[in-house]
């Protein structure tokens, strides 16, 4: 062997990696303590600083540096060695991730997983749903090799807890006529009062991302360019940021007052007409819409509603998974860091709440401080973040409007 | 009440937490009307009393007695799963596999008699009992595959001499099939395309894994039986239980990092 693996290195114990591939073979489990431990025994006076009784300490490096994401925290420990075992004969006498305890004791190790849902969007499938056990009987059949034609298991296997039975979600939408009539009611000035709502909210909740979602305003405006089932979910975010950046003016009223929600009002009373459709499609995007409606709701003295919409946005965002750490997923650069703000706005958003009726916290009592494991979003804008953007190129941007955002996070955590 | 058996963050002292989350189980089971606790003997014991349980349509028993035992049925076995999980061989993992099956057998029974061609409103109430939660296309699917999931495991133990228990083959192949039955009933009462399609599917992967876990021509020879039955490939583990050995190919790899453990997998205290 030429190279040791990186987690043998890390551990400070003799590798015994094979540079032999076998590929009947099960992928190389990164997770092996036993053998770990049994290296680590004969070979002790190379360990530098690692406890016995904490083998992994890659892992607790990496739960501990969640708490500050630097560009350079690539972590390239979580991904397995690229070989497989060299032994996976009966006579391994110890596979057991207790192993590491004098006394063993079993660990329950399921874990959640997303699935796709009639939609196509990404959706977590907690253990409860069973995922876990499919993806054990999915492995179990390979190892047995039962059916060499088909070794997977069909994707609707795993999500038929989200399966829409009767049909009513895969229709297609009914709406573009409405669509089409609110956009053409929209101020003209809209994509500049977007702009500005957008600057002026995101230091304290960075929700929208701006390009992407002035792209998808045109292309709603755009006449010639088709309506697709996600264009209500941009028309109820177009409305919200426009309720929230027309706070202040007069609109049409003629009250004698200070004019705060005058003009707001009738783009949160259009909103509102689209609602049922919206929450129809739990994706990312409905998350945002309902983040934004949640703070025109709270300016807006609709502490109730404020409070039932932060139920419904809590739910959501636990179904897309964003409680859980993004190397879990894989998704683009730009979509990994919405997720984490979107995440962190909801939680500040529901940890308000607190203030206001303490037996509807959900979120930060709820859930506890450790069962959400996503990481902080990071410091400099988004600019220049893209899907394709690798996140090493991140390093050379300055601080972002985000700032204040990030201090509040860092106040909840 | 399940909270503390999938919480993500304490997953030591799974065993005694399925002890004590069985024991209230088993409290509750005697408190239900018309003896519903046989449906699911915390004990171990591979004895049943769910022969005639299951075997009762919705309009002979009433449709909230039938529901409450499909929630005993779906607890039991939430409680239960877990167990399969362990990351390390364990006799509890042994004992909730059994558990797990027969909750499993007695959860297809119940729901498939409600599905079974009958008037429209046997329909109705066998509808709804595979519709409301905690029931679901899902669960149903599941406790069919549970049931062959612990053929497989228990087969193998055999082999390895590890556990000489197994239970019989014609009922639960008949099980399985009614389930697979059950399935394309549900599909076919949706009337949607796509719905029965992929029911449908669902019900085939279910019939194939059947048809490869129980031989066709089950005969009193334990030889014939043997050669037909999923065998060990070579070098696997027998009783591998080890939950971090990810299969080969996985449709879920597709959106989720396979290889990655979460982070609070290591962030256990300690027993709870």
């Amino acid at each position: 062997m030429s190279t040791q693996c990186s987690p043998c290195v890390s551990a400070g114990v003799v590798c015994i990696r094979s540079a032999k591939l076998q590929r009947n073979r099960k992928r190389k489990s990164f997770y092996e303590n036993e053998g770990i431990e049994q290296r680590r025994t004969t070979t002790t006076s190379q360990t530098q600083g690692h406890s016995p009784s904490n083998p992994f300490p890659l892992q607790q490096d990496v739960s501990t540096s969640g708490t500050s994401v630097s560009p350079s925290n690539t972590i390239p420990e979580l991904r397995p060695a690229s070989a497989t075992r060299s032994q996976t004969t009966g006579g391994r006498s110890h596979v057991s991730a207790s192993g590491r305890k004098p006394t063993s004791e079993p660990i329950i190790g399921h874990m959640g997983r997303l699935v796709n849902d009639d939609q196509g969007v990404a959706m977590f499938a907690g253990t409860t749903t069973g995922v876990h056990f499919v993806s054990q009987a999915e492995q179990q059949v390979q190892m047995l090799r039962m059916n060499s034609a088909h070794s997977q298991f069909p994707s609707c296997v795993y999500s038929l807890h989200l399966h829409d039975l009767w049909g009513y979600t895969s229709r297609p939408p009914s709406d573009s006529e409405s669509i089409r009539s609110i956009v053409s009611s929209l101020p003209l000035d809209a994509e500049a009062i977007l702009l500005a709502a957008i600057e002026r909210w995101t230091p304290i909740y960075p929700i929208m991302h701006k390009t992407t979602t002035i792209q998808a305003f045109r292309a709603l405006v755009d006449e010639s360019t088709p309506l697709t089932g996600e264009s209500i979910v941009v028309l109820h975010q177009v409305l919200g940021l426009l309720a929230l950046g027309s706070l202040g003016y007069q609109g049409h009223c003629t009250r004698d007052h200070y004019h705060f929600l005058c003009l707001s009002e009738t783009h949160y009373s259009t909103s509102a007409t689209i609602l049922d459709k919206v929450l129809e499609r739990p994706c990312l995007q409905t998350l945002q819409s309902l983040e934004i409606m949640q703070i025109y709701l709270q300016v807006s003295s609709r502490n109730t509603m404020a409070s039932h919409f932060g139920g419904i946005a809590t739910r959501l965002a636990q179904s897309l998974g964003l409680h859980r750490h993004s190397h879990r997923f894989r998704f683009d650069p730009l979509e990994t860091e919405l997720r984490r703000r979107v995440w962190w706005c909801q939680y500040s958003l529901d940890t308000y709440v607190f203030g206001i009726a303490l037996d509807k916290l959900m979120l930060t009592i709820k859930l506890g401080s450790q069962a959400h494991t996503t990481a902080c979003p990071v410091l400099f804008g988004t600019k220049m973040l893209t899907q394709t953007c690798p996140r090493a190129l991140t390093t050379i941007y300055s601080p972002g409007p985000t700032l204040p955002f990030l201090c509040l996070v860092k106040a909840h955590r | 009440m399940l909270e503390n058996l999938y919480t993500t963050t304490r997953r030591r002292g799974g065993v005694a937490k399925i002890l004590r989350l069985q024991a209230e189980l088993d409290m509750w089971a005697r408190s239900l009307p018309g003896g519903a606790s046989s449906a699911t003997a915390g004990d171990g014991s591979l004895e049943s009393n769910t022969a005639n349980d299951g075997a009762m349509a919705p309009t002979e028993a009433s449709f909230e007695h039938s529901f409450l035992k499909v929630v005993l049925c779906i607890a039991t076995i939430q409680v239960h799963r877990p167990a399969l999980s362990f990351t390390s061989p364990d006799p509890q993992s042994t004992t909730s596999l059994h558990i797990s099956k027969r909750a499993s057998a007695t959860l297809v029974k119940i729901l498939a008699a409600g599905l079974e061609p009958a008037d429209s409103e046997s329909h109705l109430e066998g509808l709804l009992l595979s519709l409301l939660y905690p029931s679901g296309a899902h669960m149903l699917w599941q406790a069919g595959l549970t049931l062959l999931y612990a053929h497989w495991k228990l087969r193998l133990a055999v082999q390895s001499n590890a556990d000489s228990s197994i239970s019989s083959e014609p009922e639960d192949n008949e099980t399985v099939q009614r389930c697979v039955l059950a399935l394309r009933r549900l599909g076919d009462l949706t009337a949607e395309a796509d719905s029965g399609h992929r029911l449908g599917q669902c019900a085939d992967v279910l019939d194939m894994l059947r048809d490869k876990t129980f031989p066709q021509h089950l005969g009193t020879d334990n030889v014939t039986q043997e050669a037909s039955a999923p065998r060990l490939v070579d070098g696997w583990d027998q009783v591998s239980w080890n939950v971090w050995d990810w299969p080969m190919e996985s449709v879920l790899e597709f959106t989720n990092s396979m290889d990655v453990a979460p982070l609070d997998f290591f962030n256990s205290p300690g027993l709870t």
